[in-house]
This record gives structure tokens, sequence and C-alpha cells, in this order.
């Protein structure tokens, strides 16, 4: 039992305080009010997150054997689900541009927001190929990365925090019922960082008397939309249950279901107002 | 003494020298009979019983003289998609990436390199096993089981054993992370049967 505590404690609850600790900054006092570092630190937070979850579950030198290093006395075997860690590593590391990016000209914010998500559908495309992957399926990932990166960019902050948390809460079930108990463990700590960030965002909010100033448009979301869509391929790619489209799905369904659910809101609220 | 007279001498001497050096047959190749030949393994679960699974429909060669004292010479290969657990779950779990990611390694191999008899048709084979995308020397423990003959020719039988630790070939998952709930070490029991082919078939 006191093995089972720490590996939880390590590989999901860790994650989750080291998203909290880089993003809280940015979540309360005059910082909360700077879009850019608000983007940014939320981006570097959930990629972070999940990559410090990978490192725990898997090993740091799985991650390594993707970079093009050399590892002395290392034989254990290149994986090309290991691919998701490089993918959050870049989202991480670029993910402070993009926010300074975004929040360059805040009027076309969602211009940004768009090429930022085309650009990441086409590092996905590019980088990521599971098993099986077909010239077709590799555009399918890229295409539903950038749709879903651009649909969480349209959201409020915490709404799309809230949507990211119960994406990547589904897709934990989904890798441990297809028998990819890693994955499993590495999206249960990337929902449960995106629940925390929405907590404090919600909070931060509050403490301020702005509930709906956080912004996610732009870096954020990118790392959101693209950790999402590739952990849905990934489990898709070594699952023989169900068609790549499916796990597409699976990986849109929820932040679509936010969107819907901001906009029938805000014209409700309109409606009962006017 | 001269050439002509000495002629006779040496042809008696190669005669006899070649008579005096041992008969080696040529090996005939058995080529394995996949329902006949499976391979158990055994794995501790959360420190607690010892689980049995099996590898069904191995298949290959084995090269050999028949002869008690000269060793077989193997080259096996099992499909990891033939794992069975009993259980269509536990197999699926074990196809997946967090243990033989059959995916992108879909088979386990051995190629043995040579072999040192320790008994009667009973042999320590080394060679190397591949498993998991990575290959390492091993040592097996082999014995020849028995040689008969079935409607279709002879047939012959060989059990091997042997015992390895799963992380060594990169297969790390439930020995540190979660702790303990998976052992490391995995016995593996090797049963083959196959068709004798005769050298000059």
């Amino acid at each position: 039992m006191r093995e089972l505590l720490a590996y939880l404690a390590s590989v999901i609850l860790l994650p989750a305080v080291a998203a909290a600790v880089i993003a809280s900054p940015a979540m309360f006092g005059t910082l909360r009010r700077r879009t850019a570092v608000v983007d940014g630190c939320i981006g570097v937070a959930l990629a972070a997150a999940f990559l410090i979850a990978f490192i725990h579950e898997v090993e740091p030198n799985a991650l390594l054997r993707q970079l093009p290093v050399e590892l002395p006395g290392d034989d254990a075997p290149f994986e090309r689900w290991h691919r998701v860690a490089l993918v959050a590593l870049l989202l991480a590391l670029v993910s402070p541009v993009l926010a300074l990016a975004a929040a360059w000209r805040p009027t076309a914010r969602s211009a940004a927001a768009a090429w930022m998500a085309v650009a990441a559908a086409v590092l996905v495309a590019t980088l990521v190929e599971f098993p099986g992957a077909t010239g077709m399926t590799r555009v399918m990932t890229g295409a539903t990365c950038a749709a879903c990166a651009f649909v969480l960019s349209r959201v409020g902050g915490v709404a799309a925090l809230c949507g990211s948390m119960v994406t990547f809460a589904g897709l934990a079930v989904l890798a441990a019922l297809n028998g990819f108990p890693s994955l499993a463990a590495i999206s249960a700590a990337t929902a449960l960082a995106s629940m925390v960030l929405a907590v404090l965002g919600w909070m931060g909010g509050r403490q301020q008397g702005e509930p709906r100033a956080l912004v996610v448009a732009g870096a954020a979301s990118t790392v959101m939309g693209t950790l999402a869509v590739t952990s849905a391929a990934c489990i898709g790619a070594y699952a023989d249950r169900a068609p790549a489209w499916a796990w597409m799905a699976v990986a849109l369904a929820a932040p679509l279901a936010t969107l819907l659910f901001a906009r029938l809101r805000a014209a409700s609220i309109r409606n009962g107002t006017t | 003494m001269t050439l002509s007279r000495r002629l006779p001498l040496l042809v008696v001497l190669c005669l006899a020298s070649l008579a005096a050096r041992p008969w080696r047959a040529e090996p005939a190749t058995i080529t394995l009979d996949p329902v006949h030949s499976v391979a158990l393994f055994r794995i501790q679960h959360l420190e607690a019983g010892l689980f049995w699974g099996r590898f069904n429909a191995l298949e290959g060669t084995v090269r050999w003289t028949l002869e008690p004292k000269d060793a077989p010479v193997f080259d096996i290969t099992a499909k990891v998609a033939n794992a069975d657990t009993g259980s269509e779950k536990l197999d699926g779990n074990l196809q997946g990436p967090n243990f033989f990611n059959a995916k992108e390694f879909p088979t386990i191999s051995f190629k043995s390199k040579d072999a040192t008899a320790v008994g009667d048709r009973h042999w320590t084979v080394r060679g190397d096993l591949t498993l998991h995308g990575v290959t390492k020397p091993v040592e097996v423990d082999c014995v020849a089981t028995g040689i008969g003959d079935g409607p279709a020719g002879k047939k012959a039988g060989f059990e091997c054993t042997l015992t390895i630790k799963r992380s060594e070939w990169g297969m790390k998952w439930g020995v540190e992370k979660p702790a303990k709930a998976l052992g490391d070490e995995v016995k593996l029991v090797i049963a083959l049967e196959g068709d004798v082919a005769s050298p000059k078939e």
C-alpha cells in the first residue's frame, strides 16, 4: 500500500503541485492582468506537468532517447510512444514565445491563436509517427490538433482548463481500459493539473472580482489541444478496439462541448439583460 | 628406399588416419510443429502468487544430428500476439506498450551460438535472446526429451529452461513503478517438438 501511495504521489500528485507552483504567480495579484504572463504560465505549467508525470512514470532516458544524444550504457529500446514526451518538452519551451506573440497585438489574438494551432498541427503531423500511422492518419491527427487548440482558444480560461481536465480524465480511463497504464497515469496527472489550475484561476478571479479575466488564447490553448490530441492518437495507435477517427473525436469532444456551453451561456446572459 | 616403394606405405597410413577420425553425422533440420511447441512463463504478482502464462505456436528450426553427444542449434521465434494468459484483458495488457509492445516489437526470438554438454542429451546452450527490441546473451538449460516416430515421419522433442530479469530487456513496468506490482524475474520453460528432415531432404 505504501508503495502504491508513493507511486501516485510521484506520478500524479507531484506534477499537479509543480503546475500550481509554476502558474500561481500569474493567477493572483497584478501579474494576472498581463495576458502574456497568464497564457505563458498556464502553457508551461501544463506541459511541465505532463513531462514530469512521464519522467516519473517511465524514466528520464526515455525522453533523452528521442533526442539526438548519445546515452552511454543505455541499451533500452527506442519506443515510438515516448515521442509524446518530446512533444510536451517542445511545447513547454515554446509556450512563453507563443504567449508573447499572442499578446503582441491584442486585437489580432484570435488570428494569432489560429496560426499557433496550425503550427502545432504541422509539428505533430511531422514529428509524431505512432505504429500503423499512414499519411492520412497523420494529417488527421494534425488537423484535429489545430481544431482542438483553436476551439480551446475561443472559451474563457477557467472553462478551457475544465475542458482540458475532462478530456485528460477521459483519456486516462480509456488508456487504462486499453492496457496502457503508463499513459493512463500521465493523463490522470495532466487532468489533475488542469483541475488545480482551473481552481487557482477561479480563486484568483474571485479575489480580484474579475471572474472572466483569465486568458488562455495562444500558448495555453495550443498546449492543451496538442497534448490531448497527441495522447489520444497514442492510445489509439496501440489499441485495436476503435478506428483512429474515434480517438480524434474523443480528444475533441470536451473542448467542443465547453465551447457550446460557453456560447449558450453567453447568449442566455445577453438575452436576460436585453 | 625409393618413392615408388614408399607410396603404398603412405597410402596405407593416410587411409588409417582417415579411419581413425571420428565419424560425424550431418545435422538434420527439425522444423518445429507449432501445435506442440509452446513457451511457458512464470512471474510473481504483487509479491504473492506465481502467475503462469504461455506463448503458443512457436516457430523455427533446430539443427541436430540426433546423436546424444552433439549439441542442437536452435533458431526459435514466438509471436507476441500469441500470448495466452487465459484472460483476454491480461493478454491485451501484455501485448501493450507497458510490456511487450507488440505493435513495435512483434516477435521474441532465440538463436543459439554454442553449447556445452552437461549430460546425456543435456546441454547448456548459449545464444542471443531478442525481446522487446533488445538482444542480450543468455544461457539456456536444454534437454532432448525424446526421438519418436509419428505418422508423417520421425519427431524430436526438447525442453529448455531459463530465468531472465525482464528489466534488462527494458521491460520495467511494475518493477519499481509501481513498486513490486510484478516481479522482475521471469522463468521460461520452453517445450519444443518438430519433424525431423534427413540431411538429404
